[in-house]
C-alpha cells in the first residue's frame, strides 16, 4: 500500500526553510521519544525537536524562537531523574547530541575541550588515550552529555577525589538567550584576575545559555585503583564508620553504601551468585583508594583499620566487582527488572549533624505512606551525601512523600537536589526556601540579562524562582509541603540570618 | 507486546553507538526512544501508522541488546513492531523495490545467478584434494553458500572463496541464487521470511546438504539464530550445521598451513555486527590477519562493541542518505587511524566501506578495502 504525501506542518516548513544542517521532527511519536525517566504519564507539550550540526543553525533557532515567543529546551541525554526536561508548555527541543566533538586533548596542561554534546564516556576515553583520568564518572557516562551536565553541576563515583562536573569547568563557550556568543574562563587551573563567569552557567538548567563548549580539567591516570568492602549491622553503624574515615583523613576516591529497598531484594533469585551475596548483608559499604601502589596501599591499610571498629571486611571478589560494575547493581538482575519498578532518587546534601535525622524521617515517611519496603538509603561519595530512593511499582504514587521529605530536608537545613538539579516532581519554592529570595532576585536579574526574552528552558527557570506562598495553583500534596517550606525561608540557607523577604 | 523492560531505567546506554541514531539524530532512533513509543502506543496515545519511522530507523545491529544493562534493547520489539505496520498496511514506499525484486528474482538484487559457480576458480585448481574434508564427521555433503550481496556486489569473492576451499581439501556445493531471506524478516513481512526459509530449508534438504560455509554474517545468523525459530516441525529438524568462513579457515590454519599472500601494513578490522556481536565470531579473523602478516590496529568500539556500518535491518535502503553518516563515521575513524587496509568478514559491510572509498577518495587516501578472502592467494588472480 502506498503512503500518502506525509503531511508537513507549517513550523515544520518554516523550521526546515531557516535551519540548514538540522534534523528536524514535528511527530507526535518523536515528542514521547523525548521523556524524562521513570515520568511514564508525563504529556510532552513539544511542539518540534530540531538536532542541529552546527552553531549557525542554533542561532538561527533562537532568533526563531525570539520572533515567536516559543521556549527552548536543550537536550542531553536526558538523565536527570527529577523531570527537568518537561516545561509544561508548548517548546522546541533542541538535541545537541550531534555537536559531540573532542576538540582537543592537552595531558600537559590537563585539560580537554569538547563540544557540549559530547557524552561524559567520550571525554573519559579521550582523557584516558592520553593517559589521564576525567573526573567526572557518573553511572550515566554513556548518555550524559557535557551541556547538560554543567547545568545540573552532577556529581559521579569520583566525586570525593575531583569534585563536581561544575569543579572541572574551566572555561565555556557558551550561545545565550541573545543568540551572542560568550567565552568564558581560562585553561588555567587558577586566576584571580576576574569573577569567574563560567561558573555562572553550573547548575543553572539550562536557564542563562546554550553550553556549545567546555574546557574541562584531567588529571594524570592513578597507576593503581584499590576497592574494598565492608559490612554493618545497620545504617548508622555505617554513617558512623564513613564519618570516622573523614576524620582520620581516610576520605575515598569513591564511596557507596547502603540498604537495598526490601521489595528489590526480595525480587533476588539465590545467595549463590556474587552481586545477590553481596546485597544480603545488612548494610553493605564499598570504597576504593587511586594513586600510588605504596600509598594506596597505605590508605586502604589504614581504611581496613578504621573500619574494622564498626563493621566485618567482606571478601576481596565483593569489592572488585562493585568497582568493576559501578555503573550499574542490582538493575541488571532480570528478576528486578521485569518487576518495572520506577526508582524516584531523591539525593541530598545534609548538614552532617542531620544525616541520620533525615534518614529516619524518610523511613517514618515511607511507613506513614505504605512504601516501607520501596526505600533504600544510601550514602554516596561522602557522609552527607545521602540518597532516599524509592523503587515504585505501576501506579503507586510518590507525589505525597517528595513533598514531605523536601519540606523536611529545608528545615534541617539540607538540600533536595544534590545532582539532579530542579524538576516538575517537586513542589514549587524548593529554590527560594533553599537559596533565599536574595540570590534569586540577581538569578533573575542575570536571567534579563542572558536571555531577556525567557526563551530558555522557562519551564525550569519558573519553577527555580516561585515563592511556594505566591504559586497560584498548588497540587494538593504540593499545598501539604507549602507552609512548611514557606517557614524554612525564615532563615537563609546562605547567610545563616534571617531572610529579609526581598522578592521580586 | 509486552512492556519493554528498558522503562524504568532509561538508562539511554543504547544511545552510544546506535547507528540509527548517527544517521538519523532523533531519539526515536534509539531503542529507549523506540521503547517509550511502543508504550505509548500500547496505552492508546499514538497510533500503529505513527510508529513506522521509529519501526524503521534501526540497522538491527544488535549493539542496543549487548549494552543494555537491563536486558532491552530493540530486538526485543522491532520486528514486532514493523510487522504490526505491514500489517496495518503501512510498510515504507522506500522497501517496494526491494520486496518486489525479491518476490520475482529471489534476490534483493534482482539477479539470482551472477555465474559465479561456473567459473574456473570456483571448479577448482585441478590439484589433488585431501581424502578427509575438515567436515568428514557427521552426515551430509558440505556446501558453499555466498550469500546475495557477495554474489551480487562481489561475485569474485564468492569463486575465490571456492577455490580457497578447495585448496583447503573441500568440494562443496557451490549454491548461487536464493536470499536467506532475511530482508523479508527485516521488512516486517513475516509470512514471506517464513516461506523463504522453507523453501531454502527444503532446498538443502533436497541436496542432502549437512553442513554449510557462508561468507555472508547475516546469512550465517539467519541461518543459526532465525531459521531455528520457524514454525514446521520439519524445518527444525533439517537445519544443516553453519560456519562461517573465518571460522573455518582459522580451524584449517590449527592443522595446516595456507596460502597468504605476502602483504605489509597496518590494518584495522571491521566487526560486523551479526559475526561478532550476534554469532561471537571476533578473535578468529583476527588470527587470520595476523597471520597474513599484517599489522592489527582496532577501532576504539570493537569486538562485541563494534560499531555498525549503518548497512543492515533494511535501514539503508529506507534511509539511504542518513545511513551514509553512520558509514562515514565508522570509516573516517579507519583513516584517522593512518591504516593501509580496512578488512571485513562480511560482503555486505566490504561493499558499503568501498563505496565509500569510491567516491571519496580525498578523504581515504592510501585506504584500501579488503575481504578476509583478500588475504590469501588463490592462484586465481588478486583483485
Amino acid at each position: 500500500m502506498e503512503s500518502s504525501t506525509p503531511h508537513i506542518s507549517p513550523l515544520k516548513q518554516e523550521l526546515s526553510r531557516i535551519l540548514r544542517n538540522s534534523v528536524i521532527s514535528d511527530s507526535r511519536a518523536e515528542f514521547r521519544a523525548y521523556g524524562d525517566i521513570g515520568l511514564p504519564d508525563m504529556k510532552s507539550t513539544a511542539l518540534a525537536v530540531v538536532s542541529p550540526s552546527d552553531y549557525d543553525d542554533i542561532s538561527s533557532l533562537l532568533d526563531f524562537c525570539r520572533e515567536h515567543e516559543t521556549p527552548l529546551v536543550p537536550w542531553g541525554g536526558g538523565t536527570n531523574l527529577c523531570g527537568a526536561l518537561s516545561p509544561g508548555k508548548g517548546h522546541i527541543i533542541l538535541d545537541m547530541r550531534r555537536l559531540s566533538g573532542i576538540l582537543e586533548v592537552s595531558p600537559e596542561k590537563g585539560f580537554i575541550r569538547v563540544q557540549g554534546g559530547a557524552s561524559i564516556e567520550n571525554v573519559m576515553d579521550a582523557a584516558r588515550a592520553g593517559g589521564c583520568i576525567f573526573g567526572h564518572d557518573p553511572w550515566s557516562k554513556k548518555s550524559a552529555t557535557v551541556g547538560g551536565s554543567i547545568s545540573l553541576d552532577s556529581a559521579g563515583n569520583l566525586f570525593s577525589r575531583y569534585g563536581s562536573m561544575g569543579d572541572n569547568v574551566l572555561s565555556l563557550r557558551v550561545m545565550t538567550g541573545t543568540g551572542d556568543i560568550i567565552e568564558t574562563g581560562r585553561e588555567l587551573s587558577k586566576w584571580s584576575t576576574a569573577p569567574r563567569l563560567q561558573q555562572l552557567f553550573v547548575g543553572s538548567h539550562g536557564v542563562f545559555g546554550i553550553i556549545l563548549e567546555a574546557c574541562l580539567r584531567i588529571h594524570p591516570m592513578p597507576p593503581v585503583w584499590k576497592s574494598l568492602a565492608f559490612g554493618f549491622r545497620d545504617f548508622d553503624t555505617f554513617f558512623d564508620a564513613f564519618c570516622a574515615l573523614r576524620v582520620n583523613h581516610l576520605e575515598p576516591d569513591a564511596a557507596i553504601g547502603g540498604t537495598l529497598p526490601k521489595r528489590v531484594a526480595d525480587l533476588l533469585p539465590g545467595k549463590e551468585k556474587l552481586l545477590i551475596k553481596l546485597f544480603k548483608v545488612p548494610t553493605g559499604m564499598f570504597l576504593c583508594y587511586g594513586g600510588s601502589e605504596a600509598v594506596t596501599d597505605a590508605k586502604v591499610g589504614q581504611a581496613k583499620t578504621v573500619l574494622a571498629g564498626f563493621g566485618r571486611l567482606l571478601p576481596q571478589e565483593y569489592a572488585d566487582e562493585w568497582w568493576e560494575n559501578r555503573y550499574t547493581y542490582f538493575e541488571s538482575e532480570p528478576s528486578v527488572t521485569e518487576a518495572h519498578l520506577y526508582p524516584h532518587v531523591l539525593d541530598m546534601t545534609m548538614p552532617l549533624d542531620k544525616v541520620r535525622e533525615m534518614k529516619d524521617y524518610a523511613g517514618k515517611a515511607a511507613a506513614r505512606h505504605g512504601l516501607e519496603d520501596a526505600l533504600s538509603h544510601t550514602l554516596f561519595t561522602t557522609p552527607d551525601a545521602y540518597t532516599a530512593a524509592f523503587y515504585l511499582k505501576e501506579g503507586e504514587e510518590i507525589g505525597d512523600i517528595i513533598n514531605d521529605l523536601a519540606a523536611r530536608v529545608i528545615e534541617l537545613g539540607g538540600t533536595i537536589a544534590r545532582t539532579h538539579g530542579l524538576g516538575s516532581i517537586f513542589p514549587p519554592g524548593i529554590a527560594r526556601a533553599e537559596v533565599g529570595a536574595g540570590p534569586l532576585k540577581v538569578i533573575q536579574d542575570l536571567k534579563g540579562i542572558f536571555d531577556p526574552h525567557n526563551l530558555l528552558n522557562p519551564g525550569i527557570f519558573d519553577i527555580m524562582i516561585t515563592d511556594a506562598k505566591t504559586d497560584p495553583d498548588p497540587t494538593d500534596n504540593e499545598r501539604a509541603a507549602l507552609p512548611r517550606i514557606s517557614a524554612a525561608r525564615g532563615i537563609s540557607a546562605v547567610t545563616g540570618h534571617k531572610d529579609t523577604g526581598c522578592d521580586r | 507486546m509486552k512492556k519493554s523492560n528498558c522503562l524504568g531505567m532509561e538508562c539511554g546506554y543504547c544511545r552510544a553507538r546506535c547507528p540509527a541514531f548517527t544517521a538519523v539524530p532523533l531519539e526515536s532512533s534509539t531503542a529507549r526512544g523506540k521503547a517509550r513509543i511502543l508504550e505509548a502506543y500500547r496505552k492508546g496515545e499514538l497510533e500503529a501508522g505513527e510508529l513506522v519511522e521509529a519501526s524503521y530507523i534501526c540497522a538491527r545491529c544488535g549493539y542496543c541488546d549487548e549494552i543494555c544493562p537491563v536486558g532491552a534493547g530493540s530486538s526485543e520489539f522491532l520486528l514486532e513492531m514493523r510487522q504490526m505496520t505491514v500489517d496495518e498496511g503501512d510498510i515504507p514506499p522506500e522497501l517496494t523495490g526491494i520486496i518486489e525484486r525479491l518476490d520475482v528474482t529471489g534476490t534483493p538484487y534482482g539477479e539470482r545467478d551472477t555465474g559465479w559457480a561456473d567459473s574456473s576458480a570456483s571448479k577448482g585448481t585441478g590439484k589433488p584434494r585431501k581424502k578427509r574434508s575438515f567436515f568428514s564427521k557427521g552426515r551430509g555433503r558440505t556446501a558453499y553458500f555466498p550469500g546475495c550481496t557477495v554474489q551480487a556486489k562481489t561475485p569474485d569473492i564468492a569463486a575465490r572463496t571456492m577455490e580457497l576451499l578447495h585448496l583447503c581439501g573441500e568440494d562443496p556445493v557451490p549454491i548461487p541464487g536464493p536470499c536467506c531471506g532475511s530482508p523479508y524478516m527485516n521488512a516486517g513481512l513475516k509470512d514471506k521470511w517464513e516461506t523463504a526459509a522453507r523453501d531454502l530449508l527444503e532446498f538443502f534438504n533436497e541436496k542432502r546438504i549437512g553442513k554449510i560455509i557462508v561468507s555472508c554474517p547475516g546469512c550465517a545468523r539467519a541461518f543459526g539464530e532465525d531459521y531455528p525459530g520457524i514454525p514446521g516441525k520439519d524445518a527444525t529438524a533439517a537445519m544443516p550445521g553453519i560456519v562461517h568462513i573465518t571460522t573455518f579457515l582459522t580451524e584449517v590454519l590449527r592443522k595446516q598451513s595456507l596460502p597468504f599472500r605476502k602483504m605489509k601494513g597496518r590494518a584495522i578490522y571491521h566487526d560486523p555486527c551479526h559475526l561478532g556481536r550476534t554469532l561471537g565470531v571476533i578473535e578468529e579473523p583476527r588470527r587470520l590477519i595476523r597471520a597474513a602478516g599484517l599489522e592489527l590496529v582496532e577501532f576504539h568500539a570493537h569486538g562485541r562493541e563494534s560499531e555498525c556500518c549503518g548497512g543492515g535491518g533494511v535501514l539503508q535502503v529506507y534511509r539511504k542518505e542518513e545511513s551514509r553518516r553512520a558509514l562515514e563515521k565508522r570509516a573516517m575513524e579507519a583513516v584517522d587511524r593512518d591504516v593501509d587496509f580496512i578488512i571485513s568478514a562480511c560482503g555486505h559491510c566490504e561493499a558499503r566501506f568501498r563505496s565509500f572509498v569510491e567516491v571519496n577518495p580525498d578523504k581515504c587516501g592510501k585506504m584500501e578495502v579488503l575481504n578476509v578472502v583478500d588475504l590469501f592467494d588463490t592462484g586465481g588472480g588478486d583483485r
